[in-house]
């Protein structure tokens, strides 16, 4: 069941005047229930205006849609969801626990359950400790760590991150990382807009590419990085016993050393080289499918619409 | 609730502003002067009003010398409250609709009219509590030490915080429309050092420069369209001295605020963050 729905949104800034800027065009997607949705894009391809326009935050040229059922900016549906923003910026003169709590009473948490979600969340993002520290005092790690736990607070139906990992160090990305999976595996669906797309691919269920304000990709991780048909095999042994019968049957190859590795363009004709291979005394290492990383197939894609 | 959260939020963010510490701190400096000149001076103040009644038309010489008194406390304060809190209060609407923040509210389940109230509510107050910690301070030494209590000075709290408010409104709407502090601060200072006053003695300055009916009825437009912190500063002072007051500056300053307010909402409500 899709919980976001976007049907031709479109955005353009200052539409009358000679500066207006097409930030979104016409784009339509679907988020379903408990998924992990990625939405990937250069620099000003629209990715978080998108997201403001699904919160109410930025209103659309034109199009709809609706999040959780309700059309887009409904006040009412913004308590069973949450957002962390790019950039966010919380009063510098408040402690972690107060940004909390004020977010928390205006998303109209009872006092009882706010102060137990404060403890539970500060807990979620490793945040204990520096609760009563100022904003101010805080690095860009505990930043991001306290705009995530804001955006936990109300226990959110779909949550949205934009760039939630920016800034923070390794580990606390794993951390990151495995709470995003954690809020998916309890059923929250996750909408991520990110630069990092090696990050993306490691959570993301489905992910979509938007360039220039137009939506250009969008599938499941694995579809989208599949590379045709191909797989690939990897051998150590003597590798010269082989090389011949490679060559005279076309089939691309790289040798290192003693190992091997060969391309071939389907299952078939994987399953006959790894018998040649088998019967020449070399040993398999692995066999898998040929991928490109997200990121390769994210270059290329965003190269062949430029040109 | 929402909104007493973000009428708290304001009162906070004003607090952290040395310049609302500073106003409150300048009058505790003042009153413990004033304490200080209660406490320790000598004479007797009947004594040495004897003989006064000629100056005093017909009320009495203590009555007169405390209303004076009262009048020029209220009227320093008037002008050092406005500019002030002016001062303190213009980067509220701009800080609130910074890059960052405003998402961060808008994203929650507060409608817009609710951000823009709990904005104005809270500055109000902070300036409030102020003003009245000032009025009340001032009023309790001096009747303390003339044994002449008289509730007018403490009325003066109103008039005060009115035309904050007046002015304030004004602020929101440079605020919410270009999201500038400076800009908010000159056109309101410029406002309140130029104009208004020129417009409040308009027969004197501004007839003199032409006597077209145009022109001048230009200019009477302009007079009571716009805000009368002068007339309210009037009003303050015949409410101190008892004398009638002409309550036209009030309502016509309401309904320049009154509207202002509506169009800051309807722009607020149609802006896109």
């Amino acid at each position: 069941m899709p919980v976001i729905i976007a049907s031709s949104l479109s955005k353009t800034y200052s539409p009358k005047s000679r500066h207006a800027v097409r930030a979104l065009d016409n784009v339509s997607l679907q988020v379903q229930a408990g998924e992990i949705f990625g939405l990937l894009g250069p620099n000003g391809s629209g990715k978080t205006t998108f997201i403001k326009l699904l919160l109410g935050i930025a209103f659309p040229t034109s199009g709809s849609g609706t999040v959780l059922g309700e059309p887009l900016g409904s006040t009412d549906v913004k308590a069973r969801i949450g957002y962390l923003p790019e950039n966010h910026r919380y009063p510098p003169y408040l402690n972690g626990e107060q940004i909390l709590r004020f977010f928390g009473k205006l998303t109209g948490l009872e006092s009882r359950l706010l102060d137990r979600r404060i403890d539970e969340v500060l807990k979620q993002v490793g945040m204990e400790q520096w609760r009563k520290v100022k904003f101010r005092k805080y690095s860009k790690g505990m930043m991001q760590r306290i705009g995530l736990a804001q955006a936990l607070l109300n226990q959110p139906e779909v949550i949205f991150l934009d760039e939630p990992t920016d800034g923070v160090d390794p580990l606390g990305r794993k951390e990151i990382r495995e709470l995003i999976k954690h809020l998916r595996d309890r059923g929250t669906t996750v909408f991520i807009n990110s630069h990092l797309l090696s990050e993306v691919e490691m959570i993301s269920d489905r992910v979509a590419i938007l360039h220039k304000g137009k939506l250009i990709r969008e599938g499941t991780v694995e579809s989208l990085t599949k590379d045709g048909d191909q797989w690939e095999i990897t051998a150590h042994g003597d590798v010269h016993s082989v090389q011949m019968d490679l060559e005279a049957r076309s089939i691309h190859f790289h040798v290192e050393k003693e190992r091997i590795t060969i391309i071939v363009p389907d299952l078939q004709e994987a399953n006959h080289v790894s018998d040649l291979l088998r019967s020449r005394g070399l040993l398999i290492e692995s066999m898998q499918q040929k991928k490109h990383s997200l990121e390769d197939f994210f270059i290329k894609v965003i190269q062949d619409e430029d040109r | 609730m929402k909104l007493l959260a973000i009428i708290e939020d304001t009162i906070r963010e004003s607090i952290a502003k040395k310049t609302m510490i500073g106003f409150f701190a300048i009058s505790n400096v003042i009153l413990l002067i004033m304490l200080l000149i209660a406490l320790f001076s000598d004479f007797d103040i009947n004594v040495k009003l004897q003989g006064m009644e000629q100056f005093s038309n017909g009320a009495s010489p203590l009555e007169t010398l405390v209303r004076t008194m009262e009048v020029m406390i209220a009227n320093l304060l008037y002008m050092a409250a406005i500019f002030l809190s002016i001062f303190a209060t213009a980067s509220i609407m701009p800080n609130t609709l910074e890059k960052g923040a405003i998402d961060l509210l808008l994203s929650k389940p507060v409608s817009r009219s609710t951000i823009l109230a709990g904005k104005l509510i809270g500055g109000t107050l902070i300036v409030f509590f102020n003003v009245a910690y000032y009025i009340i301070g001032m009023w309790l030494i001096i009747s303390f030490r003339t044994g002449y209590w008289d509730s007018g000075f403490l009325l003066t709290i109103f008039p005060i915080t009115f035309a904050f408010v007046v002015l304030y409104v004004f602020l929101l709407f440079i605020g919410v429309t270009t999201r500038s502090s400076a800009l908010g601060i000159i056109l309101t200072y410029g406002f309140l050092i130029i104009l208004a006053p020129l417009l409040a003695k308009r027969e004197v300055f501004l007839y003199a420069i032409s006597s077209s009916e145009t022109y001048r009825g230009f200019v009477d437009v302009l007079y009571y369209l716009l805000p009368k912190p002068d007339d309210i500063s009037s009003l303050m002072n015949n409410v101190i001295l008892h004398s009638e007051i002409n309550w036209m500056p009030v309502w016509s300053s309401a309904a320049f605020a009154g509207v202002l307010y509506g169009l800051t909402q309807y722009i607020f409500n149609r802006k896109d963050f």
